[in-house]
């Protein structure tokens, strides 16, 4: 029996070993990826030094092309959208960017406010191989989850279900979009549905896309609260009231581009119900472009330095 | 509290060590204690349900014992049965057979709009129900003695590592187990904590990974082709054998390493050479729950019909199976396609043994690997109704395969996991069913092997298993 | 009748009712000793002795069967 308990802790020994060891082989791994969701989130927690930030789910990473932003505008651009991840990983990633760099313009999908269950848990996920080197992803991620404390314990659970997209990162080169992942093609079976959608989100996150606009505002950003273009699908009452009233509250512009005519008869810019193709982000990029080149020469009056040229 | 969660990690290492301090004579306490404090955990209210149940089963039971008369016998098992049957028929099937009796009315024009009342199901209710009812019968038929302890017969009935998705364990079995615990020993100790390693690994990397693959799918319908549909079809198999098999190794574990000893489960199903093997290889706690207490007496009481009582009893004993695991049109087709299925086989089974006796195919390699593929595809086809959330839609499904077809749905990383997955489970279950002693590796005599083959599988878990708690697919049973 | 004969008897019984003119019993078989003697076939094997030995079990009785030697008692009970 004693023989038993010795060989037991043997073995446990061996899973702390090996489990460090594992870790480590797969940080380092991690942080040399070259292209992919997880080369954009090392790429705006690491080194990100745009002067025009976007940040925000599939909403902002399919529809708004960075370069044409740049060229149009003269500052650098970079789209930092992520499928998929919300309020979570768009805080605890700017908390990070700020404290190296701050940009001119922050842009903020209006989607950043849901909360949906399996979104958040995605997000919590995606964070997770960040929480051994940066202090506010890990807060985050313990306060979304409290047994995270004890998981991170591990060195390699960080990476679960992460080995095949590392190796992609690896061998795949990133394109020069500056985060822009174009949608092609049209989507066939694009759902009719009249109905508002509700946002699912929570007082938890309301508080945090607040806390984010407000540490955007005190570090200098031009913040602008954007919500993109679905297929015939409007906000419902309640959504549009909390975007109206968060854009008042903070004193930041909303750009509601959801009900332009340009959009709402015209399946051809659309992959599928709420999503442009490229297409479609081309004509939204420079609705955006000329919006912000119009609000910043309205700024350029009242002295604020001049943004464009 | 399910056993993928984190707080049964935590919980029942704890529970372990307590159990084994306690003394032998207090043992069966600690378990009962840790029992309906497992249950509390998942939902307080129906602690009650399953005290309830405990309560009247004893009761009824002593009287059992307590008569000489047979007829008073039957009476007092015959009232407990239908005492226990009635929460389980509530809760499971009063949404059911009001919808039934709703579209009933509907048909002939009379609408009394009733409240609709939303009802939780009790967990584990089809479970212990079968538990219950199963030790009356048996103290009615003289197998065993009533039990006497009411703690005894309380564990027996809420113990915590079946409760939720069984093995169904009989009393006979279990009750001796509670009233002489063994002492520890390392052995049990040690093939406790392999079963359960092997179980998470079933349930974590094979079973929730096609589990992604197949919901991306099945949850999707009309926007996927009939190619996805039979792709996805294929695998859903593997997926309730890795969930639910998988599931049973951890609660056979479990009890294992508390000195229990439970049933097997699953005997490598998709190396059965026919659909009356496989349902010896499949669920083997249920099946041999229905045979003895369903099956039986019936095939019995038609027996003068020869082959079609024999037929009549499974139709009826399968239609149970279907009905006990959903109240829902699907499950009663899913199972009266098994019952079809061996009631056939029943009916041919002595030209098919004679054939192949005549040509020795029972030998030949080839015969079994279609034989077994055969097999295997009969049960995927029928499990199309198990996983279709409703009737119009496992019609829509078996549509689709045959006519639309088309380029298979892929997700490569989910692919490519449950892949590596299979491959392991599948030369696993290959060694165990035809060379059980050879290639061994948690039984390797070599202490590098063994060390190494455990630390292998605990990483795959870390590494590529879906680690965010899902529900087994029997949970809500 | 002897035990010996009711074995006999059997032996016949088993024989073509699991198509197999080699089998041997004995008092310890059991049905996991012969191939396709399994719960669908046990009721035909059942009726067989029943007419056989103009008999009629009970279910009690079949749950007491635990080999061929139970069914030998059983059966010799009942003539």
């Amino acid at each position: 029996m004693k023989k038993f308990v010795v060989k037991l802790l043997i073995f446990i020994a061996l899973i702390i070993g090996f489990d460090f060891i594992l870790g480590s082989i797969f940080s380092r791994f991690y942080f040399k990826v070259k292209s992919g969701t997880i080369f954009t989130a090392n790429y705006a927690i690491r080194d990100c030094k745009e002067d025009i930030l976007l940040l925000g789910a599939s909403e902002i990473s399919h529809h708004f092309i960075s370069n044409t932003i740049k060229d149009s505008i003269g500052l650098s651009c970079y789209n930092l959208g992520m499928d998929g991840l919300n309020i979570y990983f768009q805080y605890a990633v700017f908390q990070e960017i700020v404290k190296r760099h701050a940009p001119k313009i922050l842009i903020l999908s209006t989607n950043t406010l849901s909360d949906a269950e399996k979104q958040s848990v995605a997000t919590i996920e995606s964070l997770l191989p960040y929480c051994e080197r940066y202090n506010a992803i890990k807060k985050m991620v313990i306060d979304a989850d409290s047994t995270e404390k004890f998981k991170l314990l591990s060195n390699s659970y960080p990476y679960n279900s992460l080995i095949i997209k590392i190796f992609q990162g690896l061998i795949i080169k990133e394109p020069k979009t500056n985060g822009y992942e174009p949608l092609w093609g049209s989507g066939i079976n694009l759902r009719l549905n009249t109905n508002p959608q509700r946002l699912n989100t929570t007082p938890k996150s309301i508080n945090y896309f607040s806390d984010l606009v407000i540490l955007a505002k005190k570090s200098g950003c031009k913040v602008y609260i954007v919500q993109a273009p679905r297929y015939q699908i409007n906000n419902s009452a309640e959504d549009q009231l909390l975007f109206t009233s968060l854009s008042d509250k903070h004193k930041v512009p909303f750009l509601n581009y959801l009900p332009d005519t340009k959009f709402t008869n015209h399946p051809e810019y659309f992959k599928d119900g709420a999503h442009l193709n490229n297409q479609g982000a081309e004509i939204l990029t420079n609705m955006l472009i000329a919006d912000l080149k119009k609000d910043n020469k309205l700024n350029q009056n009242s002295g604020n330095d001049a943004l464009v040229q | 509290m399910v056993f993928t969660s984190f707080n049964f990690l935590i919980f029942f290492p704890l529970l372990a060590i307590l159990y084994w301090v306690t003394p032998a004579k207090y043992r069966w306490l600690t378990l009962l204690i840790a029992s309906y404090f497992f249950y509390i955990n998942i939902k307080p209210i129906f602690v009650l349900l399953l005290a309830g149940v405990t309560i009247s089963t004893y009761l009824f039971t002593r009287l059992i014992d307590g008569t000489n008369e047979e007829s008073k016998k039957k009476q007092y098992m015959v009232i407990n049965i239908v005492l226990i049957l009635l929460p389980l028929f509530f809760f499971k099937y009063f949404n059911a057979i009001n919808e039934g009796i709703f579209a009933f009315l509907d048909a002939i024009n009379i609408r009394w709009p009733l409240p609709e009342i939303k009802l939780l199901l009790p967990v584990g209710i089809s479970f212990y129900t079968f538990l219950a009812i199963g030790y009356t019968v048996d103290v009615y038929n003289e197998e065993i003695e009533a039990e006497k302890n009411i703690g005894i017969l309380a564990l027996f009935i809420s113990f915590f590592p079946l409760i939720l998705s069984g093995p169904i364990e009989r009393a006979k079995n279990m009750l001796p187990q509670f009233n002489a615990p063994k002492n520890i020993d390392y052995i049990s100790l040690s093939q406790g904590l392999k079963l359960m390693l092997w179980g998470y690994f079933m349930k974590l990397v094979v079973a929730d990974r096609i589990g992604m693959y197949v919901d991306a799918v099945y949850g999707y319908i009309p926007q996927h082709n009939g190619t996805s549909l039979l792709f996805a079809s294929f695998l859903y198999p593997f997926q309730v054998y890795a969930d639910l098999g998988g599931y049973s190794l951890i609660a056979i574990g479990t009890a294992k390493i508390l000195g229990v000893n439970v049933m097997q489960n699953f005997k490598r199903p998709f190396f059965a050479t026919s659909m009356s093997e496989f349902w010896r290889r499949w669920h083997i706690s249920l099946i041999s729950w229905l045979t003895d207490y369903i099956y039986t007496p019936l095939s019995f009481a038609f027996r003068q019909y020869k082959i079609w009582g024999i037929v009549i009893a499974l139709m009826i004993t399968f239609f149970i199976s279907g009905i006990w695991h959903g109240a829902a049109l699907t499950f009663v087709v899913w199972g009266l396609i098994q019952g079809i299925f061996l009631s056939i086989e029943a009916l041919t089974n002595k030209r098919r043994m004679n054939f192949e006796n005549k040509f020795n195919l029972r030998n030949r390699g080839w015969y079994i690997l279609i034989s077994c593929s055969f097999t295997f595809i009969l049960f995927a086809a029928s499990q199309i109704f198990g996983r279709a959330a409703n009737f119009k839609d496992a019609i829509l499904i078996y549509q689709k395969i045959t006519t639309n077809h088309g380029s298979l749905y892929l997700d490569m990383t989910t692919m490519g996991y449950f892949f590596v997955g299979l491959i392991i489970l599948f030369f696993k279950d290959f060694r165990d069913e035809y060379f059980p002693d050879k290639i061994l590796f948690f039984e390797n005599h070599n202490i590098l092997i063994r060390y190494g083959s455990y630390l292998f599988i605990v990483f795959s878990i870390l590494l590529i298993g879906v680690l965010d708690s899902s529900q087994f697919i029997y949970f809500q049973f | 009748m002897e035990r010996e004969t009711i074995l006999e008897k059997l032996t016949a019984i088993f024989r073509n009712v699991f198509n197999n003119e080699t089998l041997i019993l004995n008092n310890y078989l059991t049905a996991n000793d012969v191939e396709n003697w399994d719960s669908l076939s046990h009721m035909l094997l059942i009726t067989e002795i029943e007419s056989n030995f103009s008999i009629k079990f009970k279910l009690k009785d079949l749950n007491k069967m635990r080999n061929v030697g139970d069914m030998i008692d059983i059966i010799s009970s009942k003539l």
